[in-house]
């Protein structure tokens, strides 16, 4: 019943912009288009091997990888985060490039064909991937906490349709284009064969591998963004059998406001094949993440999952790969 | 004609939101002397997520009747925290600053409507980046932990500050550690020698607790909070070496550290093979050799890339 009523309600609205086309907005039109703005990135210091296959140095920060980029004209370090949903921009360093483009776009042509431009999928050309999506953000808490200039977060929306390959041994990120079956494009690129593979799920941008502790299962959110891996504070206490506290500590979160939170070690996590013995670990409050992506997540793994294993990650046929560490 | 004004007038609007996005920021809350106040803006959410399940729903095809505030603080209640409606796509709330006790429980979301989701912020974890300092304090790690080299390549002076109890050295190599890189104390200054990998840095002197770029140096580049950072590029001595064309006249070493000159860099015939060393700055550089007016890629070098004219080029990454 409600279902028909709900069609009702959509047709009715469908009616009335239908009269309204000339182009005046009603009041439910709430354009989230102008709060993108699409830009094009490139990696001056990668290496492109073919038209499907680019390799691009990272460096760390922290723990924190971070890539040399271009995005339109402003350059300087991004931090590559399989955390986030898209690029992301600081604000610091693009406030007037935004105002500018935007008047640029309306100089060029129609504006009404200004949305259809800003398209999610990438096109390649010579290190150039074209009309990213992105937001501009605030960034500075980044900047102050790791003492540098950071342009942006390389999100999930650039790498979508490569294979992401984050191999810390020669500390460079590979990525190669896929197919619509999530098979390599690049027949020539000259790959190792992995020795290990695993599942994950993808729940809107977010990798989510199954991890044990002490016998019980948890969800974690594999994120390259996170320096430190954390972990709700509401799973079963069991779990926290494993977890061996350092120290209390004050953190100051979103806003100035300050949170409590437990810095310590968990160990012994097993995720099938793969373990970890002691993983540096923030107990928190991950309730806020759990309710935006409507499933339930009792942890964040990240530097410290992904550093001590050369992982490939397929996006398309939902897979982790693991290869070998290599002996030089 | 009148499509003509159409197209202006949709510029002139978009242009105005604009302006009117920017001014507004991204703040979704902030305090205004005894009170919280919150603030929703619909355009700055592209996405909803309907109560429960994973269904996306653009803003656009939403007709905003309310937008609730709703989180820990009041048990995540669907009602009562009603945000009032300032213009077309503001809302606003402003709660006094007592009713929040608990600093550990600051989360929250806007409903929309009862039933829409909204995320505060883009990307909410923000524990997930640590400062330095925490990671010393917390987990008694120091990244990059630079010692001083006697033998090092690279060697930092400072003149004057002889009043000072301390010096340090900080910069992009030890992730501006502000404690470990003590400067020693020479006639006149100070200085301190460590060894760096190539590449470009980033540095600044701390005079008892006081940054301070180096005077010495011209190269610098204006920082995050607004001041300078002196800037060190560390180079490499490297040997290009082509083997064979004993019979060639001249052989010239072209590349994207001379803008591909054609002329200044010619090679050496030693023994065997042509040679020629180079300082160059770390990353990424492009070369060819140029063989009696041939150009070629380097034989010996299976890192080849193409530029964008379609020329094929020997690569080498100096690190």
């Amino acid at each position: 019943m409600t279902l028909i009523y709900q069609y009702q309600i959509l047709l009715i609205w469908a009616l009335l912009f239908g009269c309204l086309q000339n182009g005046r907005a009603s009041e439910v039109y709430a354009p989230p288009d102008e709060w993108f703005f699409s830009c094009d990135l490139n990696f001056p210091l990668a290496i492109q091997a073919n038209p499907n296959t680019i390799y691009i140095p990272f460096k760390l920060v922290g723990r924190l990888i971070t890539v040399e980029a271009q995005a339109d004209t402003v350059s300087g370090s991004f931090i590559v985060d399989t955390g986030a949903e898209r690029l992301l921009l600081n604000k610091n360093h693009f406030r007037e490039r935004q105002l500018e483009q935007f008047v640029s776009m309306g100089n060029t042509g129609e504006v009404r064909a200004v949305s259809e431009r800003w398209v999610d999928s990438l096109s390649w050309d010579d290190l150039l991937f074209k009309n990213i999506k992105a937001n501009v953000v605030d960034l500075t808490h980044i900047e102050q906490k790791k003492h540098m200039r950071l342009v942006g977060i390389i999100g999930q929306n650039v790498f979508e349709d490569f294979e992401l390959f984050l191999d810390f041994q020669t500390q460079q990120i590979v990525l190669t284009r896929l197919d619509k079956n999530g098979y390599r494009l690049d027949p020539e690129a000259i790959w190792e064969t992995p020795y290990d593979s695993m599942d994950f799920k993808l729940v809107r941008h977010l990798i989510l591998i199954e991890a044990e502790v002490q016998g019980r299962k948890l969800k974690f959110n594999l994120d390259s963004g996170a320096e430190v891996n954390l972990l709700d504070h509401k799973v079963k206490r069991k779990v926290l059998d494993d977890f061996e506290i350092i120290r209390r500590v004050k953190m100051v979160g979103v806003g100035q406001n300050e949170i409590e939170v437990l810095a310590g070690v968990l160990h012994n996590v097993t995720y099938s094949n793969q373990s970890d013995e002691s993983m540096r670990t923030l107990i928190t409050n991950l309730l806020q993440m759990c309710t935006n992506f409507g499933t339930r997540i009792d942890g964040v793994v990240g530097y410290e999952f992904l550093s001590t294993r050369r992982t490939l990650i397929n996006y398309k046929r939902k897979k982790l790969f693991f290869f070998r560490q290599q002996r030089p | 004609m009148k499509s003509w004004l159409d197209k202006v007038g949709h510029l002139f609007l978009l242009l105005l939101l604009q302006a009117v996005a920017v001014s507004s920021g991204a703040q979704v809350y902030f305090f205004d002397k005894d009170e919280v106040v919150f603030e929703f803006d619909s355009r700055m959410y592209a996405k909803a997520d309907a109560d429960g399940k994973l269904d996306k729903l653009d803003f656009a095809d939403l007709k905003i009747n309310e937008v609730v505030v709703s989180g820990s603080f009041n048990d995540w209640a669907k009602d009562g925290w009603r945000m009032k409606k300032l213009s077309r796509y503001k809302y606003q709330l402003r709660k006094p600053i007592e009713g929040f006790s608990d600093p550990f429980t600051w989360e929250f979301k806007f409903l929309v409507n009862g039933q829409y989701w909204i995320e505060p912020l883009p990307g909410s974890a923000k524990q997930k980046v640590l400062s330095n300092d925490f990671w010393e304090d917390t987990f008694d790690l120091t990244f990059n932990k630079i010692d001083p080299d006697e033998n090092g390549n690279t060697l930092f002076q400072l003149e004057g500050y002889e009043w000072a109890r301390e010096i340090i050295l900080a910069g992009s190599f030890n992730n501006w550690n502000e404690h470990y890189l003590k400067m020693k104390k020479v006639p006149g200054g100070w200085e301190v020698r460590i060894d760096l990998p190539p590449g470009r840095y980033e540095y600044k002197f701390i005079a008892d607790g006081n940054w301070l770029h180096d005077p010495a140096n011209r190269n610098k580049v204006r920082n995050e909070h607004n001041t300078f950072n002196s800037v060190l590029q560390v180079q490499k001595r490297v040997t290009f070496q082509l083997p064979g064309f004993w019979d060639a006249k001249k052989v010239i070493l072209a590349g994207s550290f001379n803008n591909w000159n054609e002329h200044d860099l010619k090679m050496e015939h030693q023994g065997d093979h042509w040679t020629l060393s180079l300082q160059l700055n770390g990353g990424k550089h492009e070369y060819k050799f140029i063989v009696d007016g041939q150009w070629m890629t380097d034989p010996a070098n299976p890192l080849k890339q193409k530029d964008r004219h379609g020329n094929v080029n020997s690569v080498l990454i100096v690190r």
